[in-house]
């Protein structure tokens, strides 16, 4: 569990990342989105998913506003273009390791 | 109608906030977000329980260590040094001011009583004493 947990946590940037490029969303609906996509394989506690976003409008990848939904306050993220140029760049990185992982893999079943 | 109860989510609010170890700003700004997210949680998932919730968002543990993780645990850590030092520091100031006004008020007292004037007299009358004779 703690390996998929750490294996998990270099890939949840990429993962929120990517499901905002579609439109703006609150951090839960960030979590079904994500659980959606990944056919329910990728679960993301939304508790995990906050300092993430927190870290991301710092770096000013993301921006946000508030909207009131239902009598109540509802935080909307948005992906700006720094944080698409930030997934850009974390997708070629991942796409490496994971290609240079596969080939270490299938190598390894070859023999 | 949601099982999880008005209680169970204060306790877990309660822990979250206790466990979460970043700028009281943040915090607040985090733990108001925390909640939303769970009453609409439980606004869909009308038969979630608190394990649901728990699940869902992670335990207070999981929560606490993701702030951890995703700063430099080094610097949060120097952060609740400084804290901690400037604290102390306000602390001693008051102790040593309150020993000082304890201290006034003895003396304050002391004089309202009459004890040092009857010192200062005693000389006065020596004096007086001396440029009769």
């Amino acid at each position: 569990m703690l390996n998929t947990d750490n294996f998990k946590r270099g890939t949840v940037d990429l993962v929120v990342l990517n499901v905002l490029r579609e439109k703006d969303m609150y951090g839960y609906e960030i979590v079904k989105a994500v659980q959606e996509k990944s056919g329910g394989n990728f679960e993301l506690p939304l508790g995990t998913l906050y300092p993430v976003l927190y870290r991301f409008l710092e770096n000013g990848y993301l921006s946000d506003r508030d909207e009131i939904v239902n009598k109540r306050l509802r935080k909307y993220y948005h992906l700006e273009e720094k944080g698409k140029d930030f997934y850009v760049k974390l997708l070629e990185e991942y796409r490496k390791i994971s290609e240079g992982v596969n080939m270490i893999l299938e190598g390894g079943d070859s023999k | 109608m949601s099982r999880v109860t008005q209680n169970e989510l204060k306790e877990y609010y309660a822990e979250v906030a206790e466990f979460v170890i970043c700028s009281g700003k943040r915090k607040k700004a985090f733990m108001a977000e925390l909640q939303n997210d769970v009453e609409a949680f439980i606004g869909e998932n009308t038969e979630a329980g608190i394990e649901d919730v728990r699940s869902c968002f992670g335990t207070a543990e999981s929560i606490a260590q993701s702030f951890l993780g995703n700063g430099d645990a080094a610097e949060i850590r120097k952060k609740i040094d400084i804290k901690n030092f400037l604290l102390g520091a306000v602390v001693a100031a008051l102790l040593i001011y309150l020993a000082f006004v304890v201290i006034s008020l003895i003396d304050v007292h002391t004089e309202a009583h009459g004890y040092m004037k009857e010192g200062m007299m005693m000389i006065k009358t020596v004096f007086f004493r001396g440029d009769i004779i």
